[in-house]
């Protein structure tokens, strides 16, 4: 079958599944399944084109799908490798995430479902056109739409202020960029006359020599639209308000697959059009800067959080800093470092397909505790391992996963992230830092999930907690979080396979010439990754082994337990004697890291600053009266001239006394006047 | 049927209804003026489907008093004509099938009680006119059509006869007068110097005396498409019945002083560029103080009126664009009719629609709408996003055309213009997507607490628009092809 037809095949039934999801909302679970069988047939089909491009290359539509008059723009479609991983991303967690949502959406007693589902597949269809269009504009409107959609499902609980504050942020700040991003490829259009990708990298060549200096502001547009997206801070102020505030299933999807967008297109913008050159080399070392500075404060906001969604977002603005970073340095080594490079760009995209696996899982896992509990207070929580088994053990392997413990996925792209830049930064001490930065916040983030999963699923059980007879959630919540941990632990004992696709996908970004051949890089063995940064082998890393050796270690463990035969005792904690309550004793989030609370906690003037991430209360705008007084144009214009207008009239009846002969009087002096001045024309004349 | 008199027919059925259902009582009252402006509809897309894409100038008449005079009366049919006659016949049929059952004793915020008959008649005499605006040959018949539409709106905007109304009919009679004034001494001008009274006479005038005429008719354009300094009839004349305002904002009127203004540059390619940067600048300063008039304002008619003060100028400043060199931005600009009379129609009859329920169009009072009315909560919002220019709804398309042009022309002036649309479009998006959520989302305030969703004359209207709202740049593109192809 043609992939093309299949591809659109699948985007009417996205758009079609919206329309019937709308009509079936009066039942939630029915609307849950309808969007789950649209997405179920949508995803394999948009699976077996992908699987066609890494086989057999990129596909190109022939004839524009739309072509609009006057603006030299026309919709086409080009899924290369790199188009084809982002879809397989989006569509995975996406199918997840509403499979999960078939339950999880029972919660929301309130409000309808007709403001989830619909929005939840046009969502998924605009994401898709995202990475499959190969037109700016196109890329522009498919954008919008999905940000258009994604704020209806960030805004599902509209009755709650936060929930709204958090939707306005989200909207504006992400439209800031978005209007960034069209002055940018409006400049380009100029010099080229069309929006189509290839026009783009075009004009960015062209201006590359001519007009540097416009090329950066270009660059920097780009970079401000897709930073936002991707919530690199300072740009993505957003995304701690907005994915606690949406659904479960929507947090996994915006966190897993969205923000990747962002991702996408700085890729495209700086991988494909941008020639390699001194610039790649700016743009490559800002980028890694943002990159260091997302990773480091968000990750140590993270730390202190109390609600497990917050928590959660901070990481994924701390997790899309190691992307940053990566992808950083593989920019700024590319003119000089083609293997350091392509291995760090590689690393970069291995950690997106990482990020996307382990933390929608994480936030499946928060949002199953809150379809049990009611909350996502991690000071309420704690022991909820006893009686939600499945939930504590996969978000025990997303905790370990994203913490970057071997033989878990995000392990092996943190390896090569750090690889990369510590080696790499011999050449540029300032990625040196921002390594070793990032091998410290990796521990940080072990910190943080050890709270996680201390408060929530270990420890003493709060008397509330038991008293809501709680058991673990429904089968549509438990397979999705049981299939993506099992993905966690997948990508990560199967790096070489991973890599291959990755290193299709770069190639496809127009790089090919750069990249290193896939052997000289990851080495030649199939389950094994022998990394080689240049000269000879650098790293290497056998996931088996490292099972192995565990495998054996906890046998001998176990073994001598066994032998020993020594008694266990279960007994009560001992409180000195005294009688408390589990709730009282209980080790609370707001407990952990106090030292490092009570560090960054300080006073400058009137400003109580705690932590890195200072709340902005924003003032509330009251324009000034002046301005409403400025621009009053009728008191300036209308009424000035209405009064005068009646002044004059007012002088002008005075003249009408109403006597007969003040009348004539004036009849016979005009005519004189008029005589005159007759006379001394027609002389003149 | 001949072209001919498919027009002419078209021209007098508004008119014809509106004489017919002047005495009607009842029922009939509401069914003869919907009957009469769907028969506008339906001829107007029948001529222009036999006409499309060529263009008809038909002349049947001339006035024997005008000495040596050409033809004067007659009718055009080209694609902007077209645009036209689609968006004010379309909007017409909805708004009038909408004043059915807004103009009823069941409308919480003015109960009409008494006979429709006079509000029908100067409804469809306001159809007519503007017809008969956008299908004139030439400026002078164009000139009568357009003193017709400003009778009508007098008329309807002091319809409720309270003093409040009374005073914003009068005001905006006054001021859409003085550029009426201003258009006929510009015909005038034309006249004696060329003989003609023809769009592309201004072409055959010299170079200083055509920039005058063109400022004079531009000033006519400036104070009916209520642009600065003649702007502020229009958030006055929100007194009228609420159809009639969403008439008034996204068809006629106002409409009218953005056509005849794409009407001249149209017709004559000989404009200076001095000429274009005046109405560039004029456009831009328009949109930068209304926007910044949208905080102060608490009746969201109100603030509608500003927000549709700031869309003419992207219409006149595509337009402008055209002056200047951008086909783009022309196109854009005639694209920015018909996507914001869906948008535009859409919020209004919405907030006719909770003024119905509710009582009340008071920001401050109103929160939750959506909870209660759900058809007409997301119609706001549809229209909302479809007017600040998020994809795939009808503005984003056209202000996206307009910022390209504004880039398109280049240099200091194109770059700042395309920074302040850029500006002024992202703070109408705040503003908007704040008072949509404060209005229509969040907890359900005391005054929506018993509102429900109205009758099927008021959200059928609403759905229509709402579809309008994504399919409208459809129907503008072919359109905008033929006249981007003939610049």
């Amino acid at each position: 079958m043609d992939p093309l037809v299949v591809l659109y095949g699948s985007f009417a039934l996205l758009i079609a599944g919206a329309i019937v999801t709308c009509l079936t909302s009066f039942n939630a679970r029915a609307s849950g399944y309808v969007a789950f069988v649209v997405m179920l047939v949508a995803a394999v089909a948009v699976f077996y084109v992908a699987a066609r491009v890494f086989l057999y290359g990129p596909i190109v539509s022939q004839q524009p799908l739309l072509y609009l008059p006057g603006l030299a723009t026309s919709l086409t479609v080009r899924v290369d490798q790199m188009s084809a991983l982002f879809l397989v991303l989006i569509f995975f967690i996406s199918l997840l995430a509403t499979l999960y949502s078939v339950d999880y959406m029972l919660y929301y007693r309130h409000e309808s479902v007709v403001r989830y589902y619909p929005f939840l597949l046009a969502f998924v269809a605009g994401m898709m056109g995202v990475v499959t269009v190969s037109d700016m504009f196109f890329f522009f409107v498919f954008w919008e739409f999905m940000t258009l959609a994604s704020y209806a499902l960030v805004i599902y609980e509209k009755e709650s202020p936060v929930t709204l504050r958090a939707g306005f942020k989200y909207f504006f700040l992400t439209h800031i960029g978005t209007i960034c991003m069209f002055v940018a490829a409006i400049i380009l259009y100029q010099h080229q006359g069309s929006f189509s990708f290839t026009a783009m990298a075009a004009g960015i060549k062209e201006l590359l020599a001519s007009n540097p200096g416009l090329v950066d502001v270009i660059l920097a547009l780009f970079f401000i639209g897709c930073a936002t997206k991707a919530a690199a801070l300072p740009f993505g102020v957003w995304l701690p308000d907005a994915h606690p505030a949406a659904p479960s299933g929507v947090s996994a999807i915006l966190s897993g697959v969205m923000i990747k967008m962002g991702i996408y297109g700085l890729l495209r913008v700086f991988v494909e059009f941008l020639p390699v050159s001194h610039t790649t080399y700016v743009w490559g070392m800002i980028i890694a800067c943002f990159g260091a500075l997302s990773l480091f404060v968000g990750t140590l906001t993270a730390l202190v959080q109390e609600d497990s969604k917050r928590l959660l977002a901070f990481h994924s603005i701390g997790q899309i800093g190691y992307v940053l970073l990566a992808i950083g340095a593989g920019l700024s080594f590319l003119p000089i470092l083609p293997a350091i490079s392509a291995v760090a760009l590689i690393a970069g995209l291995y950690h997106v397909v990482n990020h996307a696996c382990f933390k929608s899982l994480l936030f499946l896992n928060a949002g199953s505790v809150m379809y049990r509990t009611g909350t996502r207070e991690l000071n309420k929580l704690g022991g909820l391992a006893g009686l939600m088994p499945v939930t504590a053990a996969t978000a025990l392997v997303a905790s370990l996963s994203i913490a970057g413990l071997p033989p878990f996925n995000a392990f092996v792209s943190k390896w090569l992230i750090f690889q990369t830049t510590i080696i790499g930064g011999i050449d540029a001490p300032l990625l040196l830092v921002f390594g070793v930065a990032a091998v410290f916040i990796s521990g940080v983030t072990l910190a943080s999930f050890m709270k996680f999963m201390g408060t929530s699923f270990y420890g003493k059980r709060p008397k509330l907690i038991d008293s809501l007879g709680i058991k673990d959630v429904p089968a549509t919540m438990i397979v999705p979080q049981v299939v993506l941990a099992a993905l966690c632990v997948a990508l990560g004992v199967a790096p070489f396979a991973v890599l291959t696709v990755l290193y299709l996908a770069l190639g496809s970004a127009g790089l090919s010439s750069y990249l290193p051949s896939l052997l000289s890089l990851f080495g030649t063995n199939p389950i094994a990754v022998g990394l080689s940064l240049g000269e000879g082998v650098t790293g290497a890393w056998n996931p088996l082994v490292f099972v192995v050796i565990g495998v054996i270690t906890f046998l001998v463990v176990w073994l001598i337990y066994v032998d020993a035969g020594a008694k266990v005792r279960i007994t009560e904690s001992w409180y000195c004697g005294e009688h408390h309550e589990p709730d009282l004793v209980k080790y609370r989030a707001h407990s952990y890291y106090l030292p490092f609370k009570r560090l960054f906690t300080f006073k400058i003037g009137e400003h109580q600053i705690e932590g890195f991430y200072p709340e902005v209360k924003l003032p509330k705008i009251t324009p000034p009266e002046g301005l409403r007084r400025a621009l009053d144009l009728d008191r300036l214009l209308y009424y000035p001239l209405a009064s005068l207008i009646m002044v004059l009239a007012r002088r002008f009846s005075d003249v009408h006394v109403g006597v007969a002969q003040v009348y004539v009087a004036w009849m016979s002096l005009g005519m004189l006047a008029a005589i005159v001045v007759l006379l001394s024309l027609a002389q003149a004349l | 049927m001949t072209i001919e008199s498919i027009l002419a027919v078209f021209l007098i059925i508004p008119v014809l209804g509106a004489v017919v259902s002047t005495p009607l009582r009842g029922r009939t009252s509401d069914v003869v003026p919907a009957l009469a402006s769907i028969a506008a509809l339906v001829l107007a897309v029948v001529a222009i489907i036999q006409v499309f894409p060529q263009t008809v100038v038909y002349h049947f008449g001339r006035l024997p008093w005008i000495h040596g005079a050409p033809d004067v009366l007659g009718f055009m049919l080209d694609p902007l004509s077209s645009l036209m006659v689609l968006v004010i016949t379309g909007v017409g049929v909805l708004v009038v099938v909408y004043s059915s059952e807004y103009m009823s004793p069941r409308n919480r915020d003015h109960a009409v009680t008494h006979d429709k008959g006079d509000y029908y008649f100067w409804l469809l005499l306001f159809i007519g006119a503007m017809v008969g605006v956008v299908i004139s040959p030439n400026l002078l018949q164009l000139f009568i059509f357009w003193e017709m539409t400003t009778i009508c709106s007098w008329a309807l905007i002091s319809y409720t006869r309270e003093d409040v109304a009374l005073k914003a009919g009068f005001k905006a009679v006054i001021m859409t007068h003085i550029g009426s004034v201003f258009l006929m001494v510009a015909i005038v001008v034309l006249f004696v110097s060329t003989g003609s009274f023809s769009f592309d006479a201004l072409s055959l005038l010299p170079p200083e005396t055509r920039t005058a005429v063109f400022l004079l008719i531009l000033a006519a354009g400036w104070a009916k498409a209520a642009q600065f300094p003649f702007f502020t009839w229009l958030p006055d004349a929100m007194s009228a019945p609420t159809p009639v305002s969403a008439y008034l904002h996204a068809a006629a009127m106002v409409k009218a002083g953005v056509y005849l203004v794409a009407r001249v540059v149209l017709a004559n390619s000989s404009l200076t560029n001095e000429v274009g940067l005046v109405l560039a600048g004029m456009a831009v300063f328009t949109m930068l103080v209304a926007v910044s008039m949208y905080f102060f304002q608490d009746d969201l008619k109100r603030l509608l009126a500003f927000s549709t003060i700031a869309n003419l100028s992207y219409v006149l400043l595509g337009v402008s664009l055209g002056i200047l060199g951008s086909k783009t931005g022309f196109e854009g600009g005639v694209l920015h009719i018909i996507n914001h009379a869906a948008g535009k129609g859409l919020l209004f009859l919405c907030v006719g629609a909770i003024a119905y329920a509710t009582g009340s169009k008071s920001i401050s009072d109103l929160s939750g709408v959506a909870r209660r009315m759900p058809i007409v909560g997301f119609g706001f919002l549809v229209g909302m996003f479809a007017i600040v220019g998020v994809p795939p709804l009808s503005c984003f398309w056209s202000k996206f055309y307009i910022l390209t042009g504004a880039f398109e022309v280049g240099g200091v002036v194109g770059t700042l213009l395309g920074v302040l649309v850029a500006a002024e479009s992202l703070i109408a998006f705040a503003w908007f997507l704040h008072v949509g959520q404060k209005v229509f989302l969040g907890s359900v305030s005391p005054k929506v607490e018993a509102a429900t969703d109205p009758s099927w004359a008021i959200t059928v209207p609403l759905i229509v628009l709402m579809v309008l709202c994504v399919v409208a740049p459809l129907i503008g593109w072919p359109i905008i092809q033929v006249i981007g192809a003939g610049m």
